[in-house]
């Protein structure tokens, strides 16, 4: 049974193809602004590099914010079923999940059969989620990439004392003024970050195994952060971390 | 905790015609802010009273009784509640207030040139509780100070146990309290036969309501949660008098006839749901349209369960026709704010079982700290105790601009998903 999960995020559209539960494809496009396209435009590209027709394929599952704008979907599942599903898929033991995704955080408890047995999510403060680290980083005039990096060199990370995006980046411009190393204010901005998504486990409870999914877990800045705070490992898979929503889906097309 | 306006009509059938309970609810709303007016220009004396006030008592006497808690709701009902918010802010008062509270100050100290609706005749008393609102209180105190006129505080012990002794006499000493004041400011003298006639009448409504509660026994649900709130409006507004016993029992024989011919607000009914807090007035049509196409009903709510109980029950707790005083001392605790963590489980852990609840919605009212306060520990235990899914919501009961519906619908949709995975697991 081969199954298609599209994950239509705020940032980046997913798709997952799998085949008896084996990935036979997955591709990262960003939505842009018309979703519609951006779902049809990731999905045919996941078809292509398969190497199968859409015809071959036995259900499209849709989630994420944009879930519904696919008409040819089978059906759609909300992205906290379905990172739930896909952190079970790459870890089989894991207890619980921390998604940052591009405009919103989340924190899934896990439960027998990857069943989710609580859920907290931050929609509504740009601060936790991947919208503030991309601003942050254009601050400091950086890529993504380099702004997580830098972090790591720091001995002795700023203190970022607000919780609002906007004023961070006020606190951020001022700390640049007042010369304070580039990595310093990036550490600071992680740690700051890290504390708004610790407050959010503990609000539920923490529960090891944890693991981290979408597209904030291959910043090595945060996952150090986040371990630093919450005083434990955490597990993450680059390669499936982004993915991992888009897997749940394919995996719910499944029956599962 | 409050009621609703004739207007939020989610009293309809699956045919979206009124119902003629419905109906009847619009007809007497309107005949009550009417008379309000008409009394007052005939110059009776007014007193505005927080809704947990006992009404009883005040019929007592020939006056008129505005509930300003219920303007609020039916402002916020119309669509126009966050402009009257906004009208609150202007004039110093913090968005960090009870949206009720900024509607009504809004609407009395600064009435907008074209209102829609025409504030409550102005008081000559004010008397509050303060025993489900912390807020309460201060918020009359505006009028107390603006209007220069009394203002009355029932002081309710709050109940980390079923009320005992002293907290009764308490209470019934500040009741005689409350009908010496009125004695003395209106010349009138107090009735306690009118007051036993409205306790009785009261009593008899509570069975209709009963009784139309209990359609949400049935699977699928005979109403849905958006009914009752709608019709609490009667409840808040009328208790005590005729056509609140009127109302009801059309309600309660309306509803059991359309359960009967299989007439039900979510036909295909495959998830049944628990609301734990106020109704979200401004979202009443759109979150019932929005579930029953999801197969999803809200069935019960512990804000319209618990009329007419004591401490801890889902039951009535019937007049004996002795002492209405004394009853109305009783039940002065009857709504779920003033109660202490175990009680306010206990109410919830029976609900869940008497209505077959697959999972509960707590919502997280901005406005009403009193209710949501104790909300995460009561759903942690829900969880751990009874295997019961559930999730947090962000509301306001009046202001919408503190909603988000899509926010809110994603978490009711995880809901509907992890009750699926439940009854396929467990």
């Amino acid at each position: 049974m081969i199954t298609a999960g599209i994950d239509i995020g705020s940032n980046t559209t997913k798709a997952v193809l799998m085949d008896n539960k084996s990935i036979i494809a997955d591709r990262v496009i960003f939505t842009g602004y018309n979703a519609r396209d951006a779902a049809n435009e990731v999905f045919e590209l996941a078809v292509k590099d398969a190497g199968i027709s859409k015809n071959d394929i036995d259900k499209i599952i849709c989630t994420g914010y944009g879930r519904d704008y696919m008409p040819e979907a089978d059906r759609t599942c909300t992205e906290i079923t379905c990172h739930a599903l896909g952190a079970r898929y790459t870890f089989p033991d894991a207890g619980s999940v921390i998604d940052i995704g591009g405009q919103d955080s989340k924190y899934i408890l896990l439960g027998a059969d990857g069943m989710v047995l609580n859920f907290i999510m931050n929609d509504k403060c740009a601060a936790g989620t991947g919208r503030f680290m991309e601003v942050m980083a254009r601050a400091l005039n950086m890529d993504l990439e380099g702004f997580a990096n830098i972090s790591l060199e720091s001995e002795n990370p700023s203190r970022i004392s607000s919780l609002c995006s906007v004023f961070a980046e006020s606190e951020v411009i001022s700390l640049i003024s007042a010369g304070a190393e580039r990595s310093d204010i990036s550490a600071g901005l992680h740690d700051s970050i890290a504390s708004r998504i610790v407050a959010m486990v503990h609000r539920i409870g923490l529960k090891e195994p944890v693991i981290m999914t979408g597209g904030c877990a291959k910043n090595k800045g945060l996952v150090k952060a986040l371990e630093k705070n919450l005083a434990i490992k955490i597990m993450t898979d680059n390669k499936t971390a982004q993915i991992n929503g888009a897997i749940g889906a394919a995996l719910k097309g499944m029956g599962i | 905790m409050t009621n609703s306006s004739q207007e939020n009509n989610t009293n309809e059938n699956n045919t979206n015609t009124k119902t003629k309970a419905g109906e009847h609810l619009s007809k007497i709303m309107k005949e009550f802010y009417i008379n309000q007016h008409l009394d007052a220009q005939a110059g009776k004396f007014c007193v505005w009273a927080a809704i947990i006030v006992p009404l009883e008592i005040l019929r007592g006497f020939d006056i008129i009784v505005g509930i300003p808690e219920n303007y609020s709701a039916m402002t916020a009902s119309k669509g126009l509640g966050s402009a009257q918010c906004e009208r609150s802010h202007q004039l110093g008062f913090s968005p960090d207030l009870c949206s009720y509270a900024r509607i009504d100050l809004g609407n009395n100290l600064y009435p907008p040139k074209d209102a829609q609706m025409p504030p409550l005749p102005r008081p000559d008393l004010i008397i509050t509780d303060n025993n489900n609102c912390s807020l309460l209180a201060k918020w009359f105190d505006v009028y107390h100070r603006e209007y220069n006129i009394p203002h009355f505080i029932l002081d309710v012990p709050f109940c980390y146990n079923p009320q005992d002794y002293d907290g009764l006499n308490y209470i019934l000493s500040q009741y005689k309290d409350i009908i010496r004041k009125i004695e003395n400011m209106t010349g009138q003298k107090y009735d306690i036969d009118k007051t036993r006639e409205a306790m009785n009448n009261t009593n008899e409504a509570l069975k209709h309501w009963k009784r139309f509660m209990n359609a949400a026994l049935h699977k699928p649900a005979g109403i849905t949660a958006f009914d009752s709130f709608v019709q609490m409006a009667t409840f808040v507004t009328l208790r005590g008098t005729p056509q609140i016993v009127e109302q009801y029992k059309l309600l309660a024989d309306e509803t059991e006839v359309r359960i009967a011919e299989k007439i039900f607000p979510v036909p295909d009914e495959k998830y049944r749901l628990l609301w734990d807090n106020i109704a979200p007035w401004h979202q009443l049509r759109k979150m019932s349209s929005r579930l029953k196409q999801l197969d999803a009903n809200i069935v019960y709510a512990t804000y319209t369960s618990c009329l007419g109980t004591i401490e801890g029950g889902i039951d009535l707790y019937e007049y004996d026709g002795v002492d209405p005083l004394k009853h109305l001392a009783r039940t002065q605790n009857f709504s779920v704010c003033p109660y202490g963590l175990e009680l306010r489980y206990e109410v919830i852990e029976k609900l869940v079982d008497r209505c077959g609840i697959d999972g509960m919605v707590f919502a997280n009212n901005k406005s009403c700290k009193v209710y949501s306060l104790m909300q995460l520990d009561i759903q942690k235990r829900l969880i751990d105790k009874l295997k019961i899914p559930s999730i947090m919501i962000d509301v306001d009961h009046a202001d919408v601009t503190r909603y988000s519906e899509e926010g809110v619908f994603i978490r009711i949709e995880a809901l509907l998903e992890q009750i699926d995975r439940y009854k396929n697991v467990c």
